[in-house]
């Protein structure tokens, strides 16, 4: 299992387009990916489901953990952290 | 990978998948067929089918329609012993936006039913969740 942490850095925090990238790149990988926003002790949720990831209300700042369990689980996480810190796009 | 078929009266349903795509959902094999008040009604169900044929290519169809008892409703449960399809009333963005994310792994019934919980669990009031936020605050304290 591979765990990381990260801050939102968009400036209207992961609302649903970033959301959507997030999840879509999230969904390429073969590993169990859970997301939990740790700002407001949120519950872990499958980071593969813009749904679930959307119910975490992300701000900018937020301190999220992303958790990856399975074969791609290096290249998950790297990747994902990759993707938050870059803006998603924003 | 399972077909998606989006169904209602007027342009809702291509107002959904529009909005899918300007948030980034894959929107592959997905379908939508408005009924408008002109529509031909047997040329409406004809069209559904061939929908339904050209989006199944062996995991089945996912239907999402509008309303229950709606006409787009009434005439898609036509095809129910004949297709391979799910039927799910109420469409709403988070159904659809589970929908297009849940194509492979699970079965035709099982998507539904994810598909159906999300569409629900989408609808909240902001009074009642506001509410909510500020008693687990206060049960913190």
């Amino acid at each position: 299992m591979k765990t990381a942490e990260t801050i939102v850095v968009n400036e209207s925090g992961l609302h649903a387009r970033p959301a959507v990238l997030f999840t879509r790149s999230a969904a390429q990988f073969t590993s169990d990916i859970r997301i939990r926003n740790m700002t407001t002790g949120s519950q872990e949720v499958n980071a593969k489901s813009t749904m679930r990831v959307l119910t975490l209300a992300m701000v900018k700042g937020t301190c999220i953990r992303l958790t990856a369990e399975g074969a791609d689980e290096d290249e998950a996480i790297q990747t994902l952290i990759a993707l938050v810190d870059s803006g998603l796009g924003e | 990978m399972l077909g998606i078929l989006l169904l209602s009266h007027g342009n809702m349903c291509e107002g959904v998948l529009n909005a899918m795509g300007v948030l980034g959902c894959s929107v592959d094999k997905m379908l939508a067929l408005p009924l408008y008040m002109e529509t031909e009604l047997e040329a409406y169900t004809q069209a559904m089918e061939r929908a339904i044929d050209a989006l199944d290519t062996g995991d089945g169809v996912l239907v999402i329609a509008d309303l229950l008892s709606g006409t787009p409703f009434n005439r898609v449960c036509t095809f129910c012993e004949t297709k391979n399809i799910a039927v799910l009333t109420g469409m709403n963005l988070p159904m659809c936006i589970t929908a297009s994310e849940l194509r492979s792994g699970a079965g035709l019934r099982e998507i539904a039913e994810e598909c159906a919980r999300e569409g629900r669990d989408g609808i909240v009031n902001l009074e009642a969740l506001m509410k909510q936020l500020e008693e687990r605050g206060s049960n913190n304290e």
